[in-house]
């Protein structure tokens, strides 16, 4: 007997994806051992049955709004790009800004009127002109959810970010709100990124926090008044643009979270 | 799938100089994939709203993207890496919001209010049925290897995890799909 044959290079020659030397290893086992036989069967039957029954899912009749969709969509992008200006001016204040950093702010800084700009038909309009203010702004920025925040809330909101698995929730006793950790994941560039959730009295914020060089900033966030406890299509759709626009990963396993966060606390 | 060419470029005349616009690119493309994409979500969540929805949205991302996109690189991967990571993002959301409807109870709704059903038919419900009870770790792998007929190389690179994980999560997945299935002889002999 040869030595054994793992799963995996019986399928990889069921695959073809061996080099010839094992290949022909494989071969010869095969030549005399018929257990080995009927377990490169199982590799090569469930390939042929996903080919066989899965593949002509191609020839299925494309729904017509899917491609009415894939037109309409093309035709705005197409305008978007010819006028990269043509964004609402309401979003005018927020221009000059595109990270809003979660450190204690310059009493400034906190005098910049932006708590009344993010309402939701704000939102509305953004989502709506999404595309136009990507080019414009060359990057992303909703604006910052609570306007004036007490440094105590953003330390809190800090030490959440470092600590609170996802899934899990946790009080903000200095705002009153209830943060709900919803996931995490990687950007383009690497930075470990979490999107939670804000629940206040009236308000809710869906944010993301990324972790630079500064420290945890944060990216996007979008404050919806309460409606019986939903959050309105658009926010879905500004942030699934959101987290396109940034290369945002897979979310994270529990695990590697656990390992991430724990990693950010220890530097 | 690297049969990029620059026809787009003749057509765009005179006064933009040659230059081809990325979303005119990454549109047209789209448009002559639209059948590719539509099998990959259903391959991956098999209902077909869902599906549906799930190809939309790429589209959208994809031409809001559209200059990232890299022409000497492959477009399946490229637009297959979106669409996979929307599904992620959906998975995600059920598990931590709860999910909004029971997709699986849809499943079961279309598969049994039937019309007449061919031998195909039934083999197709079978296996998409199978699928839909794998992890979807390895409900990827299977779909991008055995249906997209992407190598083991280039699936671990849409996945972006090393190719050994994409060897035994589909091998775990094919081994697990055969007793679903009933391919394999064992499980057929024991189940009735």
């Amino acid at each position: 007997m040869t030595r054994a044959i793992s799963d995996e290079m019986l399928m990889a020659f069921a695959d073809g994806e061996l080099a010839p030397a094992e290949q022909e290893e494989i071969e010869k086992a095969l030549a005399e051992d018929d257990e080995l036989a009927e377990r490169l069967a199982v590799f090569m039957d469930t390939r042929d049955e996903l080919a066989v029954t899965m593949k002509p899912l191609i020839d299925e009749p494309m729904p017509a709004a899917l491609e009415a969709s894939l037109t309409a969509a093309i035709a705005t992008a197409r305008q978007a790009q010819v006028t990269p200006q043509t964004t609402s001016n309401t979003a005018e204040p927020q221009r000059t800004e595109t990270v809003v950093p979660l450190r204690p702010r310059a009493s400034a800084a906190a005098a910049r009127p932006t708590g009344s700009v993010i309402s939701s038909p704000w939102g509305m309009a953004l989502a709506a002109s999404f595309v136009g203010i990507v080019v414009g702004l060359g990057g992303f920025l909703l604006g910052q959810s609570t306007g004036v925040a007490p440094d105590g809330a953003n330390l809190a909101l800090n030490e959440a970010l470092e600590t609170l698995p996802s899934g899990t929730d946790r009080d903000l006793p200095t705002t009153g709100e209830s943060l709900h950790m919803i996931a995490s994941f990687r950007d383009a560039e690497g930075h470990l990124c979490r999107e939670y959730e804000r629940k206040g009295a009236d308000a809710m914020t869906t944010a993301v926090a990324c972790h630079g060089p500064a420290g945890w900033q944060t990216r996007f966030a979008l404050t919806n008044p309460v409606a019986e406890g939903y959050v309105p299509a658009s926010t879905t759709d500004t942030l699934d643009a959101f987290l396109s626009g940034i290369g945002a990963g897979a979310p994270l396993s529990p695990e590697e979270e656990t390992a991430d966060i724990e990693a950010l606390r220890t530097r | 799938m690297t049969e990029y060419t620059r026809e787009a470029a003749v057509y765009s005349g005179e006064t933009e100089s040659f230059m081809v616009e990325p979303v005119d690119v990454v549109g047209e493309r789209l448009v002559s994939f639209l059948p590719n994409l539509r099998r990959f979500a259903i391959s991956l969540c098999r209902a077909r709203d869902v599906a549906d929805d799930l190809v939309q949205q790429t589209c959208e991302r994809a031409l809001a993207a559209a200059a990232s996109f890299d022409p000497e690189t492959r477009f399946d991967a490229w637009v297959f890496r979106i669409l996979r990571n929307l599904w992620l993002d959906q998975l995600r959301r059920q598990k931590t919001a709860g999910p909004a409807v029971d997709i699986d109870e849809m499943h079961d709704l279309s598969v049994a209010s039937g019309e007449a059903q061919s031998e195909a038919r039934l083999s197709l419900e079978r296996v998409e049925a199978a699928l839909q009870g794998l992890p979807p770790e390895q409900r990827e792998v299977l779909v991008v290897v055995c249906i997209e007929e992407l190598s083991y190389r280039d699936a671990a690179d849409l996945l972006e995890i090393p190719v050994g994980t994409v060897m035994s999560r589909l091998a775990r997945g094919r081994k697990a799909l055969s007793e679903l299935t009933g391919i394999n002889p064992e499980a057929r002999r024991s189940s009735p």
